[in-house]
């Protein structure tokens, strides 16, 4: 087995509205590695959602995915998603690569009790044997008890559905899981437990996670790499230490001093990024960031969006790469302890 | 009973050294048979010009709290005085009155305003409700223009300028954070005494979320009004207030600058709470393990509200309610066993 579990080349997403094409994700590439987490940074519209549902080929027409190749890594070989019939992308889903959606308040059938939820996927994967073990098996390590087996959605707590969309995303033993937005909806000390729980699963389970998140305290809580997402395309890449203690990309720098801690000195102004990202139904020349950047310059005008490696592993699509914008204070770290 | 005496005297002349204050609320939700405490006998002061965020998580009742203090709630028991009057009875003209100093900006700025009325008629709105005790206050008449005029000024100090540009726009055309300037200009125009913000950054990505807290930093020291900063994010509230009241189950447990609160809690929920903000690099402490029961009905809790979850639970937190005790520098605890 190779130890890439998924690689996108050169991935085009589009959204048609009325005469529009909003190209939502530009010639994007991408590895994930096998048993690693994966965050993905980004603001709304960034289109990192986008990317989820493009691998798991859950853009419906007029939308399309107009270019590019997702191929994913078995012990069978490697599958192109993209060129999978429907019945196999049928069976691909879940099995090999699940989803958390964002609003997992809103993922769960109302009126079906929760073993319901969960019978009603294995039969949608074909997937045989001892229900009543595998639903016991799946709450228990989202830290559920067999106890809301007979609940409805409505009797559980919004982490508690958090946990059995997380459940639900595990039952068929998938390779990847994407994560989009997990805790966004979560109290503070829900969102640590389910982080931390999400952790443990990786290591318990073996699985790769991409985790979509627009917050890079939670993303560097959580994740081994971080990549920054920035108007259909990853701006920034590297290791999670790398990328917040030498963010390369003006974007990234500004994104990161922007973020209020608990240190955060009151009373101070807060760094701000202006402006808006630039509009995806418009051709973007050179780069995409330019309009809003601090240190832009001419030279900006004919970047062509190549990646540079600033250290090891560690990517940049600037034309300046590790340009410092002036007076950023980025808060202080807290060195990873693992 | 001097004490009683002074108080007493404070309330017949409407003066007071504070803007608002809570005395022995209880708010009571009935549903069935179930009566639900979702605010437990809370008593709070603001001074004027002070910011305070209540922070806890859901279900702790902070919003009750937020939607009690602009009289969009009436309390079940106690009484909430502004400026030293007692606001649980007035109606008609006094209600009124009461209405065009205090204002509140709601979560989503994707729902607060009303997307078939342009930005002119959202933030015109309380001017034009308003209009005859305006006109009565200020002495001019509130013609069209002068409408135009007042609202593209607001718009403006709230940092969407030119304010006349987006006089005749509609919501769609605006981003996140644009709509909660938008939310914030309609809850300025009237140059309120006291603002009530409901989580008004949760909704927005990081990078704006930062723009609209600088934004109403500045404004408070420009406009120099009292807020209630409603939020379950430590490190906001800690940014933009000056002082923190963190809520359990419907009870204020701790209370004091915000700085001190979030730097050296005291009780061991804030402890909790402040521990699970996660940081750049990590957790602070991921090795914390103490787990909240949310298992418990909030029915008139006879001991402590966290006693199903401390971890230095005794017997006597079981039994009897703690109160808020004095640690000095403003501080109070409401623990028997504080950190």
């Amino acid at each position: 087995m190779k130890d890439v579990i998924l690689s996108v080349n050169g991935l085009e997403t589009i959204y048609r509205t009325g005469k529009k094409e909003v190209k939502a994700l530009r010639n994007l590439y991408l590895d994930v590695k096998r048993g690693e987490t994966l965050a993905l940074v980004g603001e709304s519209g960034s289109g990192k959602s986008t990317l989820g549902l493009s691998i798991l080929r859950l853009i419906e027409p007029p939308n399309e995915i107009s270019n590019g190749k997702i191929v994913f890594n078995d012990t069978e070989g490697d599958v192109s998603i993209l060129d999978l019939s429907l019945p196999g992308i049928r069976k691909f889903r879940w099995k090999k690569v699940s989803m958390i959606f964002q609003s997992a308040m809103n993922v769960l059938n109302p009126i079906a009790r929760i073993e319901d939820q969960f019978i009603d996927t294995f039969q949608a994967h074909d997937i045989n044997g001892d229900y009543n073990e595998r639903i016991n098996h799946y709450l228990e390590i989202s830290g559920l008890g067999e106890n809301v087996r007979k609940l409805y959605p409505h009797q559980l707590s919004g982490g508690m559905k958090q946990r059995v969309s997380i459940a639900l995303a595990l039952c068929c033993e998938p390779d990847l899981l994407i994560a989009d937005e997990p805790t966004t909806a979560l109290d503070v000390v829900v969102q640590k437990e389910v982080l931390l729980e999400l952790n443990r699963l990786k290591h318990e389970l073996n699985l790769s996670i991409i985790f979509i998140t627009h917050d890079l305290r939670v993303a560097s809580s959580i994740a081994d790499r971080i990549g920054i997402f920035y108007a259909g395309r990853i701006i920034e890449m590297g290791k999670t230490e790398d990328v917040i203690n030498h963010p390369s990309h003006p974007y990234s720098q500004l994104l990161l001093s922007s973020i209020i801690t608990t240190r955060t000195p009151k009373n101070s102004t807060l760094t701000t990024l202006t402006g808006s990202p630039p509009d995806l139904s418009s051709r973007i020349t050179g780069c995409s960031f330019y309009p809003r950047c601090p240190v832009h310059d001419v030279s900006c005008l004919t970047f062509k969006e190549e990646k540079t490696e600033v250290s090891k592993e560690h990517f940049v699509e600037c034309i300046r790469p590790g340009v410092q914008v002036n007076g950023m204070k980025i808060p202080e770290n807290i060195r990873r302890g693992d | 009973m001097e004490y009683q005496l002074r108080n007493d005297d404070e309330y017949s002349t409407g003066e007071s050294e504070y803007l608002i204050e809570f005395k022995n609320i209880t708010k009571i939700f009935k549903s069935g048979h179930i009566q639900n405490y979702a605010l437990d006998c809370v008593n709070l002061k603001i001074k004027p010009g002070e910011s305070i965020s209540v922070v806890g998580e859901s279900g702790s009742g902070k919003t009750t709290l937020g939607l009690l203090a602009v009289k969009l709630l009436t309390p079940s028991k106690g009484e909430i005085n502004f400026e030293g009057k007692n606001i649980a009875k007035i109606r008609g003209s006094r209600l009124r009155e009461f209405r065009l100093i205090t204002q509140m900006v709601f979560q989503d700025p994707y729902s607060s305003l009303n997307p078939y009325n342009t930005i002119l008629e959202s933030v015109s709105l309380p001017l034009v409700s308003n209009k005859s005790t305006i006109e009565k206050r200020d002495g001019i008449k509130l013609t069209k223009n002068e409408i135009r005029k007042r609202v593209a000024i607001t718009l403006d100090r709230v940092g969407l300028s030119p304010g006349e540009s987006f006089l005749d726009i509609y919501p769609k055309k605006l981003s996140g954070g644009q709509r909660q300037r938008v939310a914030i200009a309609r809850a300025l125009i009237l140059s309120p005494k006291f603002i009530v913000a409901d989580e008004p950054t949760s909704m927005l990505d990081v990078s704006i979320s930062a723009q609209v807290l600088n934004l109403l930093s500045q404004l408070k020291k420009e406009f120099n009004f009292s807020m209630i900063y409603i939020s379950h994010e430590l490190a906001t509230s800690r940014f933009i207030s000056d002082k923190m009241a963190v809520m359990n189950l419907g009870r204020i447990v701790e209370y004091g600058r915000s700085e001190d609160v979030t730097d050296h809690p005291r009780h061991p929920y804030s402890d909790i709470l402040i521990k699970s903000v996660p940081e750049i690099g990590g957790f602070i402490d991921s090795n914390n393990t103490t787990k909240i029961n949310y298992n418990v009905l909030n029915g008139g809790i006879k001991g402590c509200t966290f006693a199903h979850s401390c971890p230095k639970v005794t017997d006597k937190c079981r039994i009897e309610r703690p109160e808020l005790q004095d640690l000095g520098n403003e501080h109070y605890v409401a623990c028997f066993h504080p950190l």
